[in-house]
């Protein structure tokens, strides 16, 4: 299996964590009725989210032949997912970093920060939506199935709850409705996700052109799934047994993040890997 | 539009690669930029009988550049617009003082024609010598066959000339980009679709 | 423009700083120039780029020159060249390109002719060597230390050892020129300079054709002339015994063009037999005969059992034309029962009939198909049977060749249009004079393939043993050796492992002398090293192509300045005359040019539709057809046999050979080896029938590959990624070793191991692996070879007749590496 494509990977998996932590924490402060403090508690390290974006961006660039031109990838807006993702993931960036600059220095009424979360939520599922519409090419059998987005969905929701969990703990808001119902999410995630990556490693069967078969693609292609699916199962052990010991809470959160975002990349690496086109 | 495109005879390709060659020397390109590539599709068995063997085999070549399409695969995911179809000749191609090097349009492409230059930092492919043909030439590899089995020109005359046949095995389906290709088969051919051959030369292409 | 600048070759390959050297500035400002022409960027709106590229077009120069390697064919060239540096290399434009009067148009490796010209490979200027003999190590010496030291040696060697220790190594890496010609070393500028020194030791026969030279010889009497191929437009059926011009005569003004042209023309059924699914095959043949490499002479014996018996011989030609069908034309000397009907109904001495079932079980063809075959042959005329010079490369290679052309001969197929001779296609040559290279004083020849022996044990080899002709014996062996344009040294010789034993021990050969374009296997055996000039770099008239009714004439003139120190074999060849005191007599005053205008007038003398000197430099290419239609072998014998007989002993095409006969009985031959007055099958060492095969289980044969002449372009990494060099294995051996394609195998016998790609294919008959020749030969520090040089694992055991290169005739064993 090679890691070629490695800068994309980071970027869709750290993008879709970060989309997905942000519309739900976005989802609490729109309707959680959160006190001032509260929300400034929880603001603080929602900054991770920024990070994440952030890293996510620097490495797409790495995956440009000419990142000096990046700008460039702009030009086709409205006519290429691709620009529309890039155009789509930046502007969520940006709204979505206004806001939390906003409640951080406490600038301009809560309403309007109110407002500018709304849009950078609606952005976020808007960015989702792109990402998915880059790779559901007609050309591109293994990629342009119902696996592609239901795959790129249940990483938003996996790891945006375990990033929400996380940064709800941080700012000490563990005890929210949210903050409990977040691993039962999680977890019904987690067994999606197992159940759809059999059924797809199944459905990869059926593909196949002239000169390729897409069950040929990747070598030991079901060991590394299996990799994976462990993978995933330690991190809802590490997520709930993080809730119930209540020391080192954070630190067993963001180890069980950590594995989820393994587990992630590795699952996405596999997609990748599992490019051909009906051609040759 | 004059949609210009290639005619290939796969009956009469000895798979020699002189096509991909002169346009390597032409293009000046790296050892690993095929803008044509010559695919040996081959299949088949052997039967013993006694100290005898009948063998039922098949192989056959086939020469694939860029089809220039109807509707091609890497136009509508290239996100700067740097591949692009052009009005006047209908030829698909990439400028490289736009291109981004995000390799969109080769994860697109069902025919491997769009490549991308490390060494360059963009994408490359075949233009069609759209130079040479507005100057009333062929491209350099439809000039270099030397058994005549490339041909290039609008592809109104081609479909008179040579019929309509765009798709044999291994290529994908031409419903797919509507590839402006008309391909005289080998005897040997497979239709679309067929899966009892391989690709023989993986590591040519 | 991005980097395009920095795509030039030539720095590529030379790596030279752009501020130190002139030449290279003005090179760089054309790369510029030539990525704004050629590769223009569809939406430059600057008006600067445009520019630049009107301007630049205006320097941009066009020259003829030409391919000139040894595949038989021969391509014009036409360089770009700007700011002295070739740019990109086109072929032949000219007419309407309708055949008969067609475009000669070159193959993949003409046209990548400028990355052998720019290659970083290039020899830069003379070198002596300073480590062991083939280690590699050289210092660079100056031009006037290199003639000095060569001109030592050789007066020193003459002096002590006479001028048959001197020797012209076989080597065709400049083929078809009139100065630069390499091949026959006997017509090449060496020769003509030591013939003026007093003589060389001889050699007859080549690499690729010794075989088939030495066995249809008896059979027509000179070498065997096959009907043009162009005459398949008049055929019915096309029957190709390891034939592949597809593979081996590539030009699109060549061969594999005439074929395809031709068989449109004609609808002729074509029959292809070898043991690969060749590209002269591939989906183009009505039917692939699979045989196994080695036994063309039984499946020939097979087949005359059918036309025999089922009467469709031509019997008022065999007895109208030849000598030793039957009884009523067996000679007299010859033993009751001697005659070919008597070897095949079983009626010879052996007693076997060679029925087809005979012939199926050694050459794994079904005697079903033998039967059909034979019946189709027999009764469809004309019938053009023709050989490729596969078949006979074997250690029975004499009788191959003379069995196949048994069966034109049984058909009456000789001498008529459509027909064939049963030997290798022909064409028409429009005759030129060449530079005269003189008369060798020493009569003494040595077989080409012998010559490693000749060093190793020279005074040993006799007429009858080793087939010297002209002496009994040799008297002195090999000790000074001229390789001019060879790679068959090392490389293209077989069994490289002892050449490298016998090569290695400098008391044995005390100089060798190789002149050549590139640091090839065989030039780090060299002692001496001599930078020689591409054809690129100097003018010459190339010729010599395998061109059906249509042949041509090339002008390949100077294109660009000699590169580094390089000199032309011209120069340094008068140069070492002027040492030997012969410098006058060798130019007879005349400059490389001058000598090209004197030949060209010479020749308008004799055929003044020749175009004058400048008209053809203008016109770079000069076509003719055959002024007579269509070549036919032997039409005059075929017309007349008493007034135009052939040139065997009796005048008739001899089936029985009273010349071999007696050679039969006179020459010591080792176990195994067959001469035979008729054409009959023998079984060989490491045949498919040896006992041999126990260890070694498969045959190797080796091929042509398409993106290498011999060895020649074997050195340009575009051409080796193109056709990669791989080893052909079926499916059933390969998976009995659990070998899948593309994996790395060791092909391995007594001689030798070589480590190659697999490529893993139903295209080759089962028992069989192919190696296709000429990769440059890479060993390891274990001796093993990375590069998939066949001769590694070939013989230097000579064929019995021709004393030729065994070189299909191999067994081995392959394992995944
Ligand atoms: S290798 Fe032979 S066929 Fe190819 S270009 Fe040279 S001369 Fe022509």
């Amino acid at each position: 299996m090679g890691w070629h494509e490695f800068p994309l990977v980071v970027f869709t998996v750290l993008a879709q964590c970060a989309v997905g932590a942000f519309i739900l924490l976005g989802a609490l402060i729109l309707t959680g009725r959160l006190e001032e403090a509260s929300l400034r508690r929880l603001n603080r390290p929602m900054l991770i989210i920024w990070v994440l974006m952030g890293v996510a961006f620097a490495a797409s660039t790495l995956h440009l032949g000419s990142p000096l031109r990046a700008p460039n990838a702009l030009l086709r807006l409205g006519g290429s997912w691709l620009s529309n993702e890039i155009f789509l993931g930046s502007l969520f960036f940006a709204l979505g970093g206004l806001f939390w600059l906003l409640t951080l220095l406490d600038k301009v009424s809560p309403l309007l920060r109110k407002v500018l979360l709304g849009i950078a939520m609606l952005l976020g599922v808007a960015f989702m939506y792109a990402t998915i519409h880059v790779y559901m090419i007609p050309t591109v059998p293994t990629w342009n199935t119902p696996f592609t987005p239901l795959g790129f969905f249940l990483t938003s929701v996996m790891g945006g709850a375990l990033l929400a969990q996380l940064l709800l703990n941080l700012s000490g808001q563990g005890y929210r409705l949210m903050a409990r119902l977040l691993p039962w999410l999680g977890a019904l995630a987690i067994v999606v996700a197992l159940g759809s990556s059999v059924a797809h490693a199944m459905s990869l069967a059926g593909i196949q052109s002239a000169i390729q078969s897409a069950i040929d693609l990747v070598p030991h292609y079901q060991s590394l799934l299996i990799i994976r699916l462990a993978l995933l199962a330690a991190v809802l052990a590490l997520w709930l047994f993080a809730l119930r010991s209540m020391r080192h809470q954070p630190l067993v959160l963001c180890a069980s993040f950590v594995l989820l975002l393994a587990a992630e990349m590795l699952g996405r690496n596999l997609f990748y890997n599992l490019h051909m086109t009906a051609g040759l | 539009m004059t949609q210009y495109g290639f005619y290939i005879d796969s009956s009469k390709c000895t798979g020699c690669k002189t096509c991909q060659l002169s346009c390597k020397d032409y293009k000046d390109l790296d050892v690993d930029i095929n803008y044509r590539r010559i695919y040996e599709y081959a299949g088949g068995s052997w039967q013993a009988d006694g100290d005898t063997w009948q063998p039922s085999i098949f192989s056959y070549y086939l020469s694939i550049a860029c089809n220039h399409c109807a509707a091609p695969a890497c136009v509508p995911v290239c996100p700067s617009g740097a591949m692009h179809k052009r009005s006047e000749d209908g030829l698909v191609v990439v400028d490289t003082d736009t291109c981004i090097g995000c390799k969109s349009c080769a994860m697109a492409c069902p025919y491997g024609a769009p490549q991308y230059s490390a060494r360059k930092g963009h994408m490359t492919k075949c233009d069609g010598c759209y130079e040479r043909v507005a100057e009333g030439l062929k491209p350099v590899c439809v000039e270099s066959c030397p058994l005549r089995a490339l041909d290039f020109a609008p592809m109104e005359e081609l479909h008179e000339r040579y019929g309509n046949l765009a798709e044999v095995a291994p290529l994908p389906s031409a419903s797919l980009t509507g590839p402006s290709i008309v391909i005289k088969p080998n005897r040997n051919a497979r239709p679309v679709g067929d899966t009892t051959g391989s690709l023989a030369n993986p590591k040519e292409v | 423009m991005e980097n395009e600048s920095s795509n030039s070759l030539f720095h590529k390959a030379f790596n030279l700083d752009i501020s130190r050297r002139d030449v290279l500035k003005t090179g760089s400002a054309g790369t510029l120039a030539l990525a704004a022409g050629s590769i223009p960027l569809p939406f430059v709106s600057t008006g600067a780029s445009a520019q630049t590229a009107s301007a630049t077009a205006a320097e941009e120069r066009v020259v003829w020159s030409a391919c000139t390697v040894n595949c038989g064919s021969r391509c014009p060239l036409r360089m770009h060249v700007r700011d002295g540096e070739i740019t990109w290399v086109e072929t032949d434009n000219t007419g309407l390109d309708e055949y008969g009067n067609h475009q000669v148009r070159a193959c993949l490796r003409g046209r990548s002719m400028r990355r052998r010209v720019y290659n970083p490979d290039r020899l830069k200027y003379p070198m002596k060597r300073v480590g062991a003999r083939g280690e590699g190590k050289f210092a660079r010496i100056s031009w006037d230390e290199a003639y000095q030291l060569l001109a030592d040696n050789l007066k020193r060697i003459i002096a002590e050892y006479g001028n048959e220790a001197v020797y012209l190594n076989y080597g065709t890496g400049t083929l078809g020129g009139t100065v630069t010609k390499s091949w026959p070393p006997a017509s090449s500028l060496v020769a003509r300079l030591m013939n003026l020194c007093g003589g060389y030791l001889n050699h007859y026969g080549d690499y690729s054709t010794a075989q088939i030279a030495a066995g249809l010889n008896y059979t027509y009497g000179g070498w065997a002339a096959g009907n043009s191929v162009s005459d398949i437009a008049n055929t019915r059926l096309l029957v190709m015994f390891g034939n592949n011009p597809a593979e081996t005569r590539m030009s699109g003004g060549g061969i594999v063009y005439h074929l395809e042209e031709a068989r449109q023309r004609s609808d002729a059924r074509m029959i292809v037999i070898d043991p690969r699914y060749s590209d002269t095959a591939g989906g183009r043949e009505d039917e692939w005969v699979p045989i196994r490499p080695g036994t063309d002479a039984a499946l020939v014996a097979g087949l005359a059992h059918v036309l025999i018996s089922e009467n469709l011989v031509d019997q008022p030609f065999l007895d109208r034309y030849c000598v030793g069908y039957d009884e009523r034309t067996l000679p007299e000397g010859a033993p009751a029962n001697g005659h070919y009907k008597a070897y095949i109904l079983g009626d010879g001495p052996d007693g076997i009939a060679k029925t087809p079932a005979w012939a199926s079980r050694i050459t794994g063809i079904p005697s079903r198909r033998i039967v059909q075959l034979a019946r189709e042959i027999g009764s469809t005329k004309p019938c053009y049977i023709v050989q490729g010079w596969g078949p006979q490369r074997h250690a029975n290679g004499e009788l191959i060749s003379r069995a196949i052309a048994m069966l034109a001969i049984l058909t009456g197929n000789v001498g008529i249009n459509g027909g064939n001779s049963g030997a290798r296609e022909g064409g028409y040559s429009i005759p030129f004079e060449r530079f005269p290279t003189l008369e060798n004083p020493v009569d003494t020849s040595i077989s080409m393939f012998t010559w490693t022996d000749a060093i190793a044990r020279g005074p040993e080899m006799t007429a009858t043993r080793d087939g010297v002709r002209g002496k009994d014996k040799l008297d002195v062996p090999i000790k000074f050796i001229w390789n001019y344009a060879s790679n068959c040294l090392v490389n293209q010789h077989s069994e490289i492992n002892r050449t490298h034993e016998i090569l290695s021990d400098e008391d044995l050969c005390e100089m060798i002398v190789v002149i050549d374009n590139h640091m090839t296997s065989s030039a780090r055996y060299a002692d001496l090293l001599l930078p020689d000039l591409t054809t690129s770099e100097q003018m010459d008239f190339a010729m010599d192509a395998n061109a059906g009714n249509m042949n041509y004439l090339i002008f390949a003139d100077q294109v660009i300045e000699p590169l580094f120190e390089c000199k032309s074999v011209y120069e340094m060849c008068s140069e070492i005359a002027a040492r030997m005191g012969v410098g006058e007599a060798f130019t007879e005053g005349r400059t490389q040019e001058e000598w090209l205008r004197h030949l060209l007038a010479q020749n308008r003398r004799r055929d003044p539709d020749l175009p004058d000197f400048e008209a053809f430099r203008e016109m770079g290419i000069y076509k003719r057809q055959n002024p007579n239609g269509f070549f036919v072998a032997y039409r005059d014998f075929r017309a007349d046999p008493e007034a135009n007989p052939l040139t065997t002993s009796s005048g008739k095409i001899e089936i029985y050979s009273e010349a071999l006969a007696k050679i039969a009985a006179e020459w010591e031959l080792e176990e195994s080896d067959v001469i035979d007055p008729l054409p009959i099958h023998a079984s060989t060492f490491e045949g498919w029938d040896s006992p041999d095969r126990a260890r070694y289980p498969l045959q190797l044969i080796g091929f042509h590959c398409k993106s290498r002449t011999h060895s020649t372009y074997g050195n340009v990494a575009l051409l080796k990624a193109a056709v990669r060099q791989e080893m052909w294995i079926n499916p059933i051996d390969a998976q009995s070793r659990g070998i899948v394609n593309g994996d790395s195998v060791e092909i391995f016998n007594d001689r030798g191991r070589v480590h190659i790609a697999a490529k893993v294919t139903p295209r080759i008959l089962p028992g069989v692996v192919a190696l296709s020749e000429g990769a440059w030969y890479a060993p390891n520090r274990h001796g093993t070879d990375q590069a998939g040089s066949i001769n590694v694992l070939t013989t230097q055991r000579p064929s019995p007749l021709a004393k030729g290169n065994p070189s299909h005739t191999n067994l081995v064993e392959v394992n995944k590496a």
